[in-house]
């Protein structure tokens, strides 16, 4: 539609609220996300708490958050907040973060494109996701709570049995309307990668940060529904009294707990996926913008990316090896998981050469990139062991699953998503970020981060199971307390970091010095104009010469990158 | 949308460069769009079948033996609306060609037929779930009845939602029809393909639906 191309908004409201921008709409999101990002990090600051303190009155917002127990998280909430954290991080934070506010904002602008392909239902897409974390938000306040039924949302647990009340109904319409926002981002974004790309820029011209929210959107396209369905079903057995999902109590009228892990997890790996591959392909565009060096093999690293989002489809199963479905299906799931091994460590073998005598300049972006290798790396290979059968039928539900994912989809995540915003943050506000803030930000993070999810490893592998609420209560868990308490000191380390962060980001965003066009030399097309962009981003459509990392070419002379629009000199 | 003051004078050249041909490339954009989100849809119906697979799969005998069946007039008004929305789909196809080549009244005369076979559809779904109802198939405590009304509910909220989606486009098919260039209805044209690719993806569910409830 002739919509990518709209007048310039006047009033206030038309341009800060109900924006057909993408660069206000990815601010919007990235807005959204911090918040999600606050409440999920305090409710996990809770958790901790309570696990290393049984009975010790969360401090300064205790008395706020549960004044029946002056202060105390009562055993009750204890698994709604660790269902909520989990759901917020996933689809309130990250997917709002990285897929919502990076996906926005960089998708038009390294493509050479105006807008998006289609701005009205960006808005929408924007609109809904808040009207889904409304519907989160008041599940808190009705009668029971919000939904405890894990953010896996295992039935029986999540039946009206477990779960009475319209908590988890609720968790499951906020699903539905998160998921009917990434299915319109997914759309906009598919054809935007897919229609408009600036002339001469052919697929495997597009920086790597392009691939990775493409096949991402790709995946949500995909698999969201999936869970839509799911939820659809779930819907009917919660509000209709129907039972797909619970086994019946008499004769042969009875439906399957199974069926729901099997729909969940059909869409709940891919979901991984869509959550790491945009930090994957910011990570490789950076680690080769900040190594001064091309990224290494480009074409591999992109072909990769492909071959894991289309293995990510075919391996749910390793989630259920506990379930007792046939050896022959979870061995065939064990081998295709083992499969994803190959091109996870070319991608990685790549990271490692792009940067293998660069002239690094450790800037925060660069960090926070380098960050997610280590991280991932840590995450990943401990992935073996739950890729296994024979060690993931001991290791199912104990802390070493809580440390493995929280290391691949939320550390790396996490520190993709900083990545970005040290990056883009000159590109989307303006000005700099602090970088003296920013490198005692990642080391303050890093620490502690690493720390606490490797101490989990720990835990979990002496047997603690992930979700119980007072260990003390536990004789054989008794020796493990002394670590839990370390790991609680690590977290709430990590957590007082990010006030760094937040000073940080407020300050600059106000009173960082300005930024010019491009701070960081880097060559792709959002760095040839100004910053911040104006609403039609280019003036001139660029046309496409070069690949996104030219660096160093050999007939440079005043300079070590060339843009991606630019002649090389005779 | 687009009002000539606002607009810097590149974006007005874009929309009517004869170079670039703005007309096919948006159209071509809303078709490629059309096409994902149908895609992605299409998986929630296939999430819909694969549970009803499994399920069947695990009840062993299906139906199962101590649930009441659907009723004959059920079974039967199922084939009658299969034949209306496959007329309706047809209808469809008609008033766009119609529309395409000037033909304003029959357009419209195809157009309200595709419309009235949608409603018609929806009153014999609703007549289908009164006489399963009457029978004793029950959404409660059966898998047997609890699949034919998630699978057919879910389904006629379709319908409704392509009966929106089909008024919605109801003016586009005057219009194209009376226009006398094909550039000035751009927004029609693509109104109206959308709306029938709508139409159409819910025809070809309710064929899938029907297979998975009715025949398999």
């Amino acid at each position: 539609m002739d919509d990518h191309i709209h007048p310039e908004p006047t009033s206030f409201l038309s341009k800060y609220v109900f924006s057909y921008d993408h660069k206000i709409i990815g601010k919007q999101f990235l807005g959204l996300g911090l918040f999600g990002l606050l409440v999920g990090g305090i409710m996990a600051m809770v958790i901790r708490w309570t696990i290393a303190n049984p009975g010790v009155p969360f401090p300064v917002l205790g008395n706020l958050l549960f004044p029946d127990t002056n202060g105390v998280l009562p055993s009750d909430s204890y698994l709604m907040f660790v269902t909520m954290h989990g759901t917020i991080m996933i689809f309130f934070a990250i997917t709002p973060i990285l897929i919502g506010g990076f996906g926005n904002f960089t998708i038009p602008l390294l493509i050479g494109a105006r807008d998006m392909a289609f701005p009205t239902l960006n808005m929408l897409s924007f609109w809904i996701m808040v009207l889904a974390t409304a519907i989160m938000g008041v599940s808190f306040f009705v009668e029971g709570g919000a939904s405890a039924g894990g953010w896996t949302a295992y039935p029986p647990l999540s039946s009206t049995m477990g779960q009475p009340g319209w908590g988890h109904t609720l968790w499951l319409l906020g699903i539905y309307f998160a998921g009917s926002s990434s299915i319109m981002g997914a759309i906009n974004y598919i054809t935007t990668v897919i229609r408009m790309r600036a002339p001469g820029m052919g697929w495997f011209d597009m920086p790597l940060t392009i691939w990775g929210m493409w096949l991402t959107a790709v995946l949500n396209a995909l698999f969201i529904p999936v869970l839509t369905g799911g939820a659809i079903l779930m819907l009917f057995d919660r509000m209709f009294g129907s039972n797909f999902y619970t086994a019946a109590t008499t004769g042969l009228r009875g439906g399957d707990p199974i069926l729901w892990q099997h729909l969940f997890w059909i869409f709940g790996h891919p979901e991984v996926y869509i959550l790491i591959l945009p930090a994957w392909g910011i990570v490789s565009d950076l680690l080769s913008f900040f190594a001064r060096k091309p990224a290494f093999s480009y074409r591999m690293t992109a072909l990769a990316m492909i071959a894991i989002t289309v293995l990510s489809a075919v391996v749910y199963g390793h989630h259920m090896f506990t379930t007792g479905m046939t050896p022959m299906l979870s061995e065939s799931f064990e081998i295709l998981t083992m499969t994803i091994s190959i091109p996870a460590a070319i991608l990685f073998m790549n990271w490692l050469r792009t940067i293998w005598r660069g002239s690094i300049r450790m800037t925060s972006p660069m960090l926070f990139s380098l960050g997610v290798v280590f991280v991932f790396g840590l995450g990943g290979l401990t992935g073996l062991h739950l890729g296994s059968i024979a060690t993931d039928i001991y290791l199912h539900d104990t802390y070493f699953v809580v440390g493995h994912f929280h290391l691949t989809m939320a550390a790396a995540v996490l520190f993709g998503s900083f990545a970005a915003i040290y990056f883009w943050f000159p590109k989307m506000f303006g000005r700099m970020m602090n970088e003296t803030l920013g490198k005692l930000h990642f080391w303050a993070t890093l620490i502690p981060l690493t720390a606490l999810f490797c101490m989990m490893f720990v835990v979990g592998y002496s047997g603690m199971h992930r979700r119980i609420y007072n260990v003390l209560e536990y004789q054989y868990l008794l020796p493990l307390q002394p670590l839990n308490q370390w790991i609680t000191i690590a977290a709430l380390a990590m957590g007082a970091a990010q006030f760094l962060f937040v000073i940080n980001f407020l300050s600059s965003l106000f009173a960082g010095s300005k930024a010019t066009d491009n701070p960081w030399e880097v060559g792709t097309l959002e760095w040839s104009i100004p910053s911040p962009p104006p609403y039609y981003n280019y003036l001139q459509i660029p046309v496409v010469k070069n690949g996104p990392h030219e660096f160093s070419h050999p007939r440079l002379k005043t300079k070590d990158w060339l843009g991606q629009a630019e002649e090389v000199p005779a | 949308m687009t009002s000539a003051a606002a607009t810097p004078t590149f974006a007005r050249e874009m929309l009517v460069s004869p170079l670039t041909g703005p007309s096919k490339r948006s159209e071509a954009d809303a078709r490629v769009g059309m096409m994902i989100f149908l895609a992605s849809w299409g998986m929630v119906f296939l999430t819909l079948f694969f549970a009803s697979t499994v399920l069947r799969l695990r009840a062993g005998a299906w139906p199962p033996p101590d649930s009441p069946l659907l009723p004959s007039a059920t079974q039967n008004s199922a084939w009658a609306i299969t034949a209306a929305i496959l007329a309706s789909s047809f209808a469809l196809h008609r008033a766009g060609k119609l529309a395409r080549a000037g033909r304003s009244t029959a357009a419209r005369l195809a157009y309200s037929a595709t419309m009235l076979l949608g409603c018609l559809f929806f009153v014999l779904q609703v007549y289908s779930w009164v006489e399963a109802a009457r029978a004793g198939v029950e959404l409660q405590g059966s898998i047997y009845g609890g699949l034919f009304y998630a699978l057919t509910a879910f389904h006629a909220a379709h319908v409704l939602a392509g009966l929106g989606a089909l008024i919605w486009a109801l003016p586009s098919v005057t219009r194209i029809a009376d226009a006398g260039s094909a550039e000035e209805t751009l927004r029609d044209r693509i109104r109206l393909s959308s709306a029938a690719s709508f139409w159409h993806f819910v025809d070809l569910a309710w064929i899938a639906t029907f297979l998975a409830v009715f025949l398999v």
